[in-house]
């Protein structure tokens, strides 16, 4: 009689304590979320960029858009990741330019600086149209 | 909501709207204008961002005569600049139709649009035949904002817009003009220096 006690109340206490740490486990698992930035030049009135958060809200899995006028950064959070090229293409189709699309908010700030020097490198090697341009303004000005 | 607004403010407020003519693809705008001589009502549907399809209703009164027209209207994003700070657009509109008595309308209109978030400036020039009855009126406005609004803030803009048709206004009429917009959601309103005071709402949706 006091074996059986003693099976039942193990059987409860492991049962309690399995219960317990599975609740636990779900309770500290992390929520699937995703957000993604991306840099848009051309957004400089409220009124007319209101398409950008219409249409990127109405993909699927989007939770929320922020429009950042300062920053010129849309935010995209969602519960699962959105391509980037979903993105690109919404915010194009909303009359703007997207310049890059990272999930980490700093590479998007910077990308200022970084895509001046990406138009210089281009310039310097544009299949020598920039050297022979170059030549032909410094021939002009002789 | 707005689709119950927006006609009752044409009806009963006869504000002034005045749309941009093309918008995010699959946005849908309505315009409607009224002033001393012209009235007229708009809408179209942007099929991509540079491409607008929608109707034209007008009111034009030139002198003693009073032209009402209908027509169909194409809307064209032909240039735009997305630069950091600002941006800038170059639309090209044309109109056909017929009018209420006689046997052809139309209207060509070009608009040309420089803005950042401080000024905003437009020209605006348009012709229409009407008959063969030719009639040119041109735009300009100049801009600024007191203060830069947030993206879900409400923002003001405040504009001189000057006037110009020879068959209507002997000079040029300026109009000072207070703009303010929230969200999805633009109002204007002002008085001419003739005293003349108007309404412009508009809304995308």
């Amino acid at each position: 009689m006091a074996t059986i006690n003693d099976s039942f109340l193990k059987f409860i206490t492991i049962s309690l304590i399995s219960l317990f740490l599975s609740v636990s486990v779900q309770a500290k698992a992390p929520s699937k979320s995703s957000v993604k930035y991306a840099k848009v030049h051309g957004v400089v009135c409220q009124f007319c960029a209101q398409g950008i958060k219409k249409n990127l809200k109405k993909v699927s899995g989007v939770k929320d858009v922020k429009v950042d006028m300062s920053t010129k950064i849309v935010e995209v959070q969602s519960e699962t990741p959105i391509k980037d090229e979903t993105i690109s293409k919404i915010i194009t189709d909303a009359g703007f330019k997207v310049v890059k699309i990272s999930t980490d908010e700093k590479i998007v700030s910077a990308s200022k600086s970084s895509e001046k020097e990406a138009e210089k490198k281009n310039h310097k090697h544009d299949g020598n149209h920039g050297h022979m341009m170059k030549e032909k303004n410094d021939k002009a000005k002789k | 909501m707005n689709r119950i607004l927006i006609p009752l403010f044409v009806i009963f407020l006869s504000p002034q709207l005045m749309a941009h003519p093309v918008v995010f693809k699959g946005g849908s705008v309505l315009t409607a204008t009224s002033n001393q001589t012209m009235n007229t009502l708009e809408s179209h549907y942007s099929f991509s961002s540079h491409f607008a399809l929608g109707a034209l209703f007008g009111r034009l009164q030139l002198s003693e005569e009073l032209h009402e027209f209908f027509m169909i209207q194409a809307n064209v994003l032909a240039w735009r600049g997305n630069f950091e700070d600002s941006q800038a657009n170059l639309y090209i509109q044309g109109a056909t139709g017929k009018p209420r008595e006689g046997d052809s309308a139309s209207r060509i209109q070009l608009n040309a649009d420089w803005e950042d978030r401080d000024y905003y400036t437009v020209f605006k020039a348009g012709l229409y035949d009407l008959d063969g009855q030719k009639v040119d009126y041109y735009q300009a406005r100049l801009g600024f904002s007191p203060f830069r609004g947030k993206y879900e803030s409400w923002q003001a803009f405040y504009i001189f817009q000057f006037d110009y048709n020879k068959e209507m206004h002997k000079h040029v009429i300026i109009t000072p003009v207070l703009r303010l917009f929230y969200q999805n959601i633009l109002i204007e309103f002002g008085s001419s220096l003739e005293g003349k005071s108007w309404l412009q709402l508009m809304t995308h949706f």
